[in-house]
């Protein structure tokens, strides 16, 4: 519906549609704020899977997952004339993402049904490691692959949450140091300072994985 | 250039350890080497995590259909709707029940008295409504012979229309 070809029957200009698709995020809210709904689509095409993959890496549902996605986009499109550009997009959705996602976190443990070890790390100043089962007595060759991503996700759930949610922004998703700062609304020696961190207690867990 | 300088370089961005400074130190440092190599596995090991999954093909026309759903009107209807209807009731059933000197009995009051002050109309209809009440209800004392002593409880506001065939008033409206 939204792809390119559409575009140029649409508006009947392809010159268009190929500006719009190499447009930055930044113009393409200049754009849509101006009234062009099209704009903002090509944004959710390119944000969608990198969203979805975010959330899903911190709550590990991929409904709620796309949902909480859509609910971000969804929040965008109502908030667009409220984004001042000082921040990249993305900074601002990726922060709408994470509430959205520590939002889920919280209600799923007032439910009780949540199976993070460490949501509580939410709420509380936790600096109590949560070490795995002890691998070194499991030959490294027999640990496939797959069974190492397992893992390591849940040494990563593992962590508390302020250290997981720069880790993740920084190390998965492939945000700067900055945007991650920007993100989490911390200054960028914290976010150094989190992920080193991070990266020191994951080196603990995932001995004999590693 | 100390281990803990390293560790620190390293885990920033794993790939300082190209820098002459970090070569010298790696090369001869058997723990920071191991360092260096279980980032360089963990980063590898992170990177599978980075397209796990995907959105469904659907996803932007979704996006689509529930931000129609929700457009301010929409999203913020219900609960405003509720609201209107809370503040309503509420507003009602104060402005009936807690009339300005605050909740309580209120005072008894006579028909005779009533007369007096002119509240009755003697065609039409008006609205009876005791200045002094403070409370839901007025206690009127009944004065005919009949009805010595008795006492009809009625709301403090009521309606009360003079039949003009019959030439006596009745109640045509009680007001809560």
């Amino acid at each position: 519906m939204w792809n390119k070809a559409l575009m140029q029957t649409d508006m009947g200009n392809a010159a268009y549609a190929d500006a719009v698709l190499g447009a930055g995020d930044n113009a393409l809210i200049s754009a849509y704020l101006k009234g062009n709904e099209q704009a903002l689509e090509m944004l959710v095409t390119r944000y969608r899977d990198k969203l979805v993959n975010y959330i899903n890496n911190l709550v590990h549902d991929r409904d709620v997952a796309v949902d909480l996605a859509q609910e971000a986009f969804i929040r965008v499109y109502r908030n667009a004339d409220r984004y001042q550009g000082q921040y990249q997009f993305s900074t601002w959705l990726y922060r709408i993402a994470t509430n959205l996602a520590i939002d889920e976190m919280r209600r799923r443990e007032r439910k009780g049904r949540f199976f993070f070890h460490n949501v509580m790390s939410l709420f509380q100043k936790d600096e109590k490691v949560y070490p795995l089962p002890d691998a070194r007595q499991c030959p490294e060759k027999a640990l496939h692959q797959k069974e190492k991503v397992r893992v390591l996700q849940v040494a990563i759930d593992s962590l508390p949450a302020k250290y997981r949610l720069p880790f993740v922004l920084k190390e998965i998703q492939d945000l700067s140091y900055q945007e991650t700062g920007q993100v989490l609304s911390l200054s960028l020696g914290t976010v150094k300072s989190r992920i080193h961190r991070a990266k020191m207690l994951l080196r603990e867990k995932l001995v004999g994985v590693l | 250039m100390n281990c803990k300088a390293v560790e620190k370089r390293l885990t920033e961005d794993v790939r300082t350890a190209a820098e002459a400074s970090l070569q010298q130190h790696l090369a001869q440092c058997r723990g920071c080497r191991e360092l260096y190599r279980q980032l360089l596995s963990l980063g590898e090991l992170s990177g599978t995590l980075k397209s796990k999954v995907e959105a469904p093909a659907d996803f932007a026309a979704r996006v689509l259909e529930r931000s129609v759903e929700t457009r301010p009107w929409a999203y913020y209807g219900k609960p405003a709707l509720a609201v209107v209807v809370l503040v309503v009731f509420v507003g009602g059933f104060l402005w009936t029940y807690l009339p300005p000197g605050g909740a309580g009995a209120a005072p008894a009051a006579t028909v005779a008295e009533d007369r007096q002050q002119g509240l009755v109309a003697e065609s039409g209809t008006v609205v009876f409504e005791v200045s002094e009440s403070t409370g839901p209800y007025v206690d009127v004392l009944l004065d005919h012979p009949a009805d010595q002593g008795r006492v009809l409880r009625l709301p403090s506001r009521i309606e009360i229309r003079k039949s003009a065939l019959h030439h006596d008033s009745y109640l045509q409206h009680v007001s809560y």
